[in-house]
């Protein structure tokens, strides 16, 4: 995480949750000022399931190291838990889900606009005292702008399990993935709360292990990576197995969704349905290739008139 | 080296739905010629639609909209504040590709009400002038709802609109929104299926003397033929809906409805993934055509009579805005410094949730429109007397189309110690259909200080600068939240939820938390110069040769969806310019 590159002007202490110059961002991969055409966002045929190598029948991690991995490991089975008999993330494949997510983008799976510049955040203040300055958040505004730090999500979890592991050994003496549940609970209510306060929804007062915490993250945001862990987590659980989670729809199964369909009826609508849930490609065809050329005429196909510009 | 394109009648910047409204009405009877630049994608409901109920890629990942890649909006709550972008998809969602947001709306298709039309007389006469706070602007619209009824009444036909009316030429009649302004029709087709807890609903806030009806909706309750000849089929309750093209064209869209007759002209053309960069302007200002940008990163400049930005509302103020020149220094419109003002945004929150212990209620099944809705408590429709606030909301229970990855992000929230853990997932698989709550849309009254121009800082993918909005709430939305979140209590203990969660303050606004696609205002319509930037058609003071289309033309927004009245005043402008415009053109139309 990069330090402020420029002294905070007098008064004004710099938050520790840095600001990154747009320069230093992108070690790792080029990012170029997009010109007009360039196709940036990425088509979802990128996306790269986790593929199971054929002796193991076991899916390799792309993106973790082993040593990520165990911890991210740790981390889902404390969000979602679960056994054989209930499952939850480790059994639906979360952390593959993850994994797979981190490895088929290198910037954001979702659209994102990047460029600089970035904002700097400051520890108190209000915006009335702020306001001379460039582009400066108080601390405790900035959530309300959403995501800004300009930090990839490789990044994020690369640094943030670092941080995570740093905290867990400094406050119990052990890595995450090692400890008692009771204490990795402990751990990730503090980021939790870290998060809830960062927009104004913790109760109480700020306690120590909040500053500890933040302090073991370098202020890059354990509240964030905390939030961005539960998203991912929950994205997993929930998505259709295409993409490397909710592995035998236990997700969907856990909550009764029986996933995608072609159509309800309205006495469904009423009464429910008794449908066994399917993925996406148990979805029948709408229209089979078989029979494009006799495609019922209400629905609209490609006229002339529309081409590209 | 700019390609000079042949000239043609009329160019449209965005080929959405306003766009295809004006091809559609003007094309087939004139000998005209139009284009619309489109900066998305073509795509139609076979094949692209066919394959699409993935909802991590549509729903979560925004498949289509536009693209933050490579242009955004900064925001600010005030103007001491820092404004930044909108980095990944929050408070809103526009669309791009054919057919525009149209494709992926919810279809709630409302007329709004006779008071939202003489907003300001109507709360002067009834209230006093103090009834309304100093910072408030808001102001009357050009025309009346008598004035626009005929166009409301055009346009739900040609969409098969499906609902159940409840003012009939002053009749009123059981079973529909009481509180409706008269209509010369009953709706073309009857009101979509209704959902479990839509029914529950219905009867609870019946018991509370309130008058629910089923919501008017642009999806087909059955098969239809339009009055163009499209033959389209009824829904089919599937689920997913919003941030979806639908695979079987209920949905009405530009797809289904206006582009057939207008391409069908041989007269009409939509150019795909062309960004439109700007208006061009002579030396006396009249404008004469659009610069925009091919896929292939090619310039084109297509000479047109007549210029309509017809695109989504942040990008038609930023249009106009964009368009500097010697003759309109500020932009195109903005010669009295009016564009950007009364930017107005949507009230939507859920301030009630419930918890219904074995019960289940197939949320995941139907769409956003198969529930009632109550207009008991929206606009002027009871008496503010004695409350801190004016306006009001539509209110209405949670809707189908439920997703499991974006519902179990907080669906809970309230309803569980933590939002992770065992107790949280326990809850979830017991309860994922059984959670509902009250939702509110209400009305966003415009400000001095609420406002949209360029930002000086940010730029997007083609070097020109973002749009800058300011924008928060205010004392008014706080007391009118206060006020709805009671009558929503009240309604979720009604229809007698075993577990509650109330949010009784209206926090402040925020730009990261999806509320709505209702950005209104910015370029509004008024009867002089001085209060607005266009005429009641959307043809701008300053420069008319140029239209605007859209919500950006609403003085302020009143507590329903837009997209009904945005079509009802295109049909308003595609009339006057087919019928008036061109025998004189550039002349302002009274």
């Amino acid at each position: 995480m990069a330090e402020p590159e420029e002294a905070a002007p007098p008064g004004r202490k710099i938050s520790r949750r840095a600001f990154i110059s747009s320069g230093s961002l992108f070690g790792g991969f080029l990012l170029v000022q997009c010109t007009a055409g360039t196709e940036t966002r990425p088509p979802p045929q990128q996306f790269l399931p986790p593929a199971p190598p054929e002796q193991t029948g076991v899916p390799a991690y792309r993106f973790f190291t082993a040593s990520e991995a165990r911890t991210v490991e740790a981390i889902t089975a404390r969000l979602i838990p679960g056994d054989e008999s209930d499952p939850g993330a480790i059994e639906a494949g979360v952390p593959f889900y993850i994994d797979a997510k981190l490895a088929s983008f290198e910037s954001f799976a979702e659209p994102t606009f990047i460029q600089g510049p970035f904002v700097e955040v400051v520890d108190g203040g209000t915006f009335e005292s702020t306001a001379d300055g460039d582009l400066v958040v108080p601390e405790d505004q900035l959530y309300r702008y959403g995501y800004q730090s300009g930090v990839t999500p490789q990044t994020e979890y690369r640094d943030g399990l670092q941080s995570l592991n740093d905290y867990a050994v400094s406050r119990y003496g052990s890595e995450f993935a090692d400890l008692a549940a009771e204490e990795q609970d402990s751990i990730l209510e503090v980021l939790d709360t870290i998060q809830q306060r960062a927009e104004g929804d913790a109760e109480g007062s700020e306690q120590a292990e909040e500053g500890a915490a933040t302090a073991a993250f370098g202020g890059s945001g354990a509240g964030g990576f905390f939030s961005t862990l539960r998203t991912d987590t929950i994205e997993g659980m929930f998505s259709d197995p295409l993409y490397g989670g909710n592995k035998d729809l236990v997700g969907w199964t856990l909550i009764g969704y029986p996933g995608p369909q072609r159509a309800y009826s309205p006495q469904e609508m009423l009464i429910g349905t008794r449908r066994n849930p399917q993925p996406l490609d148990g979805l029948t065809p709408m229209n089979p290739d078989r029979h494009a050329h006799e495609v019922p005429e209400a629905l609209e196909q490609p006229r002339s008139g529309v081409r590209d510009g | 080296m700019v390609v000079q394109n042949d000239p043609v009648d009329i160019v449209t910047i965005g080929g959405g739905m306003t766009a295809s409204i004006l091809a559609a009405l003007i094309l087939p009877s004139t000998s005209h010629t139009m284009v619309s630049l489109e900066q998305g994608a073509a795509r139609w409901t076979y094949p692209d639609f066919a394959h699409n109920h993935d909802s991590l890629r549509f729903n979560n990942r925004y498949e289509l909209m536009q693209d933050l890649n490579q242009v955004s909006w900064t925001w600010r709550p005030n103007e001491n504040a820092p404004a930044l972008p909108m980095r990944q998809y929050g408070s809103f969602n526009p669309g791009q590709g054919l057919g525009g947001s149209m494709v992926h709306w919810t279809a709630l298709t409302w007329r709004f009400l006779p008071s939202d039309f003489a907003y300001r007389t109507h709360h002067i006469e009834r209230y006093g002038a103090d009834k309304i706070p100093d910072e408030m602007t808001v102001q009357d619209w050009p025309f009346s709802y008598l004035d626009l009824e005929r166009h409301y009444d055009a346009l739900e036909y040609d969409m098969g609109v499906s609902g159940q009316a409840g003012n009939l030429n002053g009749r009123i009649l059981e079973g529909g929104n009481p509180f409706e302004g008269p209509r010369q029709r009953p709706y073309p087709n009857p009101p979509l299926a209704q959902s479990a807890f839509g029914n529950l609903f219905h009867e609870a806030v019946q018991g509370l003397g309130l008058h629910p009806f089923p919501t008017p909706s642009g999806i087909l309750s059955q098969g239809y033929t339009d009055p163009f000849g499209n033959v389209r089929a009824g829904c089919l309750y599937c689920g997913f809906c919003t941030r979806y093209g639908c695979e079987v064209g209920a949905k009405t869209s530009p797809l289904t409805t206006w582009l057939p007759p207008a391409l069908d002209t041989g007269r009409y053309e939509v150019r795909t993934r062309s960004h439109v960069i700007g208006i061009e302007t002579d030396d006396d200002g009249r404008a004469t055509g659009v610069r925009y940008v091919n896929a292939d990163g090619n310039e084109f400049f297509q000479p047109a009579e007549l210029v309509i930005t017809s695109a989504y509302t942040l990008e038609n103020i930023r249009n106009l805005l964009l368009s500097r020149s010697k003759a309109h220094p500020d932009g195109v419109g903005n010669d009295r410094g009016r564009v950007g003002r009364n930017y107005t945004y949507q009230l939507a929150q859920n301030p009630a949730s419930g918890l219904w212990e074995n019960e289940r209620f197939n949320f995941y099944m139907g769409n956003g429109c198969t529930i009632p809705q109550v207009f008991d408590y929206n606009a002027d429709n009871f008496d503010h007397s004695d409350v801190d606030f004016i306006g009001g909301a539509r209110m209405y229970p949670s809707a189908g189309q439920r997703e499991p990855i974006s519902s179990a992000q907080n669906l809970l929230e309230g309803l569980t110690d933590r939002r992770w853990g065992a107790e949280w997932k326990q809850t979830l698989g017991s309860s994922w259909d059984s959670v509902g709550s009250i939702g509110i849309e209400g009305e966003s009254p415009a400000y001095e200080g609420n406002f949209c121009d360029l930002d000086p800082r940010f730029t997007d993918a083609w070097g020109l600068p973002l749009l800058r909005i300011t924008f928060d709430w205010r004392e008014n939305e706080r007391n009118m939240y206060r006020f709805l979140a009671n009558r929503s209590e009240e309604m979720i203990k009604a229809m007698g939820a075993d577990r509650t969660t109330v949010t009784r303050q209206l926090a402040p606004y925020r730009y990261d938390v999806y509320q709505s696609t209702h950005a209104t205002g910015g370029c509004i319509m008024g009867t002089d110069p001085g209060n607005s930037v266009t005429n009641g058609y959307g043809q701008v003071w300053d420069t008319p040769n140029v239209f605007v289309t859209g919500a950006a033309l609403f003085p302020q927004n009143p507590g329903a969806n837009p997209s009904g009245t945005v079509g009802a005043l295109a049909y308003r402008a595609a009339e006057a310019i087919r019928d008036r415009y061109f025998k004189a053109p550039g002349e302002l139309l009274t």
